[in-house]
């Protein structure tokens, strides 16, 4: 044996020794660091959900999206992980779900971004149904614009939701709600910022013949990812 | 089963990426031997405290590392190898002064004496890469627990592969010296 082989050899049991030993007392600062501290049982649904390619379900989020905006999804990814440094554990997966909705609002589908807010960063807290009606209902009213660019109020219902994940107040959002697509020049508003809906009711119903085509729905390969966050 | 294993690495670094708390101790167990192996075989003071510190950055930067898992080993022995080098210029800043020579001298013969972080072989390793430069220290100790190749170390350090060659060369050559000659029997 030459030098070289002995050298591999005694490489190869230094290798062997630093496998065998553990060390992981040393890495329980970092795991927590790396680690999004979700609520009970969501963590293996989502590595699950990864492992089979819907990371975010941004994944499978219409290629054509991205190649035409030059957004990569590292640039959601980086906005995501300032974020979460913000934010900090335990909002239960509600980060990466605002990022979710960031994108679906900055590729022009805002009407699902903001369904996708009401479905998954209301939770359970008094006022939470109004919120999500007054959502619904602000979807419904920006589905039928033909605008560049998010419609008013779409801004500011993302800016409370950052400043607020985990935390959000129901009758807040249903008020920012309620702002988005009312402004001049676009359709009647359906809900004249009145008294606010009460919890349990019917949604109101929107103007007229509905969406048209093309405008509403998810865009062409997007799925949305399982839905483990507590029930609407 | 490579290839269900190469799958299974892309699909645990993808969980990490997502924060997701098994997955890191999944990429942790591949790594944290190594790493804390390589800073005791380099010698740096506390490679405890070092190698908490190199996980940190691999935490903070993996949506930057794209590959496999051998890839992902290298990758994460040069962020320790960089966590070294930082230690090593901190300690260089603060001369420890002793209470007295005598002191001095008995913490030094401990030092050298025990077996660090029950790492037999990294602890030996230190005191043969003890007497090398720290250049071919470095290459050898990147080879051995990055498992790089030298044009991946040559890379990294941004040295010329030839540089890099001749110092595993050189390394290798003084620890046939130190060791005796291992190879004479052959």
């Amino acid at each position: 044996m030459d030098i070289n082989q002995h050298f591999e050899a005694f490489a190869e049991s230094l290798r062997a020794e630093a496998d065998r030993a553990d060390f992981s007392h040393l890495t329980e600062a970092a795991v927590a660091r790396g680690t999004h501290r979700p609520r009970a049982g969501w963590v293996r649904t989502r590595a699950a959900a990864v492992a089979a390619g819907l990371v975010f379900g941004l994944a499978s989020f219409g290629g054509a999206a991205y190649a035409a905006d030059g957004a990569a999804p590292g640039d959601t990814f980086y906005w995501l992980d300032r974020l979460g440094e913000a934010v900090g554990i335990g909002d239960g997966g509600a980060v990466e779900r605002l990022a979710e909705v960031q994108a679906l609002i900055d590729h022009g589908h805002a009407a699902q971004g903001i369904e996708h807010a009401a479905d998954t960063l209301i939770g359970m807290s008094e006022g939470a149904v109004e919120a999500r009606e007054a959502l619904r209902a602000a979807a419904d009213r920006i589905a039928t614009l033909e605008e560049v660019g998010p419609p008013d109020g779409v801004v500011d219902l993302l800016a409370y939701l950052a400043e607020n994940v985990g935390a959000v107040d129901g009758p807040t959002v249903a008020e920012i709600a309620r702002q988005i697509g009312s402004h001049p020049g676009g359709p009647p508003d359906d809900v004249p910022g009145g008294p606010p809906v009460s919890p349990g009711g019917p949604p109101e119903e929107p103007p007229g013949e509905g969406p048209p085509d093309g405008t509403y729905g998810p865009p062409e390969g997007f799925e949305p990812p399982p839905s483990t966050t507590p029930s609407s | 089963m490579a290839a269900n294993d190469a799958s299974e690495f892309d699909a645990r670094l993808a969980a990490a990426k997502a924060g997701d708390e098994l997955a890191w101790r999944f990429l942790f167990r591949l790594v944290s031997g190594r790493v804390t192996a390589f800073l005791v075989a380099r010698g740096v003071p506390d490679p405890e405290a070092v190698a908490g510190d190199a996980f940190f950055d691999i935490v903070r930067s993996i949506r930057r590392f794209r590959g496999d898992q051998r890839a992902f080993v290298s990758w994460c022995l040069t962020i320790a190898h960089r966590r070294m080098v930082d230690a090593y210029r901190a300690a260089s800043r603060r001369p420890e002064i002793p209470a007295d020579p005598a002191g001095l001298e008995e913490a030094g013969r401990e030092n050298v004496e025990e077996i660090v972080l029950g790492l037999v072989g990294a602890t030996g390793v230190r005191r043969l890469l003890d007497e090398l430069t720290p250049d071919q220290a470095d290459v050898l100790a990147l080879r051995i627990y990055g498992e790089m190749t030298l044009p991946e170390v040559s890379d990294y350090l941004g040295k010329p592969l030839t540089a890099v060659t001749s110092l595993q060369h050189r390394g290798l050559e003084a620890l046939r010296r130190h060791l005796g000659a291992v190879d004479q029997e052959e």
